[in-house]
């Protein structure tokens, strides 16, 4: 028995710095070799987004960042699936908290919630996105429940809207991913994209993009803590 | 030269959450520590990667520590407040009980709550989970519904309000029902001696006081679903009991 596993060990490891190896050799490593300034002025000029990050992002690397919002919602479906029916101890009253704490939370949310927008509507044109536009709305919300306890905040938004919210966003990702290029006959691209630059309306499909990955980012945040804090009881 | 500064601090910043005993310390330092991290990133030219790094590794991980550790990075004690033991001064809470408990959270590394109650409600708080301790003068009795440590100090029982020694159910709530009691007459009422002493420093006469000949101790309570609490809690007890630590606390508040 251990021969075996130790045969099976090895074989593991052979293959894995096999398949290390051959990827060193096939793989063309650009070195460090500086991207020239063309090539970024052509993605700007393709994208019509001057914050080049979003353009590469949402456009010339869609196909990445839709398998990472694959890898988040697979994430998210898991603790959903997991932990919706087991059924966790009761949920205790929640802490009381200093009026200092929960005055603040009061006085931070909409300012929070304003620049968790503000990242979403213009990470196109400035730093900022998708990501971390829902990353931030994620954490305002969790301002409100060490304010207030989870259970408060959670009896006035309903799990299953923001369940329909995350689906929804990433049907429209899809959608704004897949749809256009396929009329336009290149998928995942963004034909519809250009505009002057800096402007709020340019950059095609990338704006929705970023609030739509945002909702996502946000929905799936929050349903994570939710389920993790409901099973465990423990806020 | 701004980020190689900023870089040399991230290291001692880690260090600093690395090795704090207190939890909340340790989040915030988490928080700082991504914090720096995205201040590098600004200050390289990536404000778009600083933003992910201030949105998520300062921010949101730091709220999901803050609230997983909220409840768990607590010691809840619940308590009847009785002087001497476990009482309030002014808007801090001193006490031999407090003392104990205080250096036992330290050694957990969890921050010390008291929550006073009537000894009824403490105990239920106790029995459903929302407390971790029970204290307050508490003396065992057999059958109670918590886990209960070894005694850390001995008691006698006295009947207040009788001529000689009687039967009378002993009084195990906060000091201010009992004088409430006492003063509308509502005696005899059976006491340790924790209780008696503050009674007696608050003028009630000791000439209506009588020795009885039960004995017990005081100890403290831990909610049944805490079998580690009370292991850990006991050793404590024990150790502190050898290197003569216990005795000084009692000698401080109640000689």
């Amino acid at each position: 028995m251990r021969r075996r596993q130790a045969a099976l060990t090895l074989a593991g490891a052979a293959a894995a710095i096999g398949f290390c190896v051959v990827a060193l050799l096939t793989i063309d490593l650009p070195g460090d070799a500086a991207l020239p300034r063309e090539a970024l002025t052509a993605v700007r000029d393709k994208t019509g987004v001057s914050n080049l990050v979003a353009a590469l992002l949402l456009d010339v690397r869609l196909y990445d960042t839709l398998f990472e919002l694959f890898v988040f919602s697979m994430a998210v479906l898991g603790v959903r699936s997991f932990l919706k029916d087991s059924a966790g101890p009761a949920v205790r009253e929640p802490l009381a908290e200093s009026h200092v704490v929960r005055h603040a939370a009061y006085v931070l949310f909409p300012a929070v919630a304003l620049l968790a927008a503000y990242l979403a509507v213009f990470g196109h044109v400035a730093p900022g996105g998708g990501f971390g536009g829902g990353a931030v709305a994620a954490t305002g919300f969790l301002l409100v429940c060490v304010a207030l306890g989870v259970e408060v905040l959670a009896s006035r938004i309903r799990d299953g809207v923001l369940e329909w919210i995350e689906g929804l966003s990433m049907l429209g990702v899809l959608a704004f991913a897949v749809l256009p290029g396929a009329a336009w006959g290149e998928l995942l691209s963004n034909p519809l994209g250009g505009g002057r630059p800096g402007g709020l309306a340019s950059g095609g499909a990338i704006p929705a993009l970023n609030l739509l990955i945002a909702c996502k980012v946000f929905a799936g945040a929050w349903a994570v803590t939710y389920h993790f804090v409901r099973h465990r009881g423990e806020v | 030269m701004s980020a190689v500064v900023v870089l040399a601090a991230l290291p001692v910043i880690c260090a600093y959450a690395l090795f704090q005993r207190r939890r909340w310390v340790a989040v915030l330092g988490m928080g700082m520590a991504s914090f720096l991290l995205a201040v590098v990133y600004v200050l390289q030219g990536a404000p778009d990667v600083a933003v992910a790094e201030a949105a998520i590794g300062a921010a949101l991980v730091t709220f999901i520590y803050v609230l997983a550790i909220r409840r768990t990075g607590r010691l809840v004690v619940i308590a009847a407040e009785v002087p001497g033991l476990l009482h309030r001064r002014g808007r801090e809470v001193d006490g031999v009980e407090f003392e104990i408990l205080q250096g036992f959270a330290t050694k957990l590394g969890l921050d010390l709550t008291v929550r006073f109650a009537t000894f009824d409600d403490a105990m239920e708080a106790l029995r459903g989970g929302s407390a971790d301790i029970l204290a307050g003068g508490f003396v065992p009795q057999t059958g109670e519904p918590a886990l209960v440590t070894r005694g850390f100090l001995d008691t006698r029982f006295y009947v207040v309000g009788a001529g000689e020694p009687c039967e009378a159910p002993r009084f195990r709530d906060e000091l201010r029902a009992l004088l409430r009691r006492v003063e509308a007459g509502d005696v005899p009422v059976t006491i340790d001696l924790a209780r008696l002493l503050a009674l007696m420093r608050r003028g009630v006469e000791a000439a209506n006081v009588a020795a009885t000949d039960a004995v017990g101790h005081y100890a403290f309570g831990v909610c049944r679903r805490r079998p580690d609490l009370h292991a850990r809690l006991e050793r404590h007890l024990e150790e502190i009991e050898a290197t003569g630590a216990l005795e000084r606390i009692v000698e401080r508040y109640l000689a």
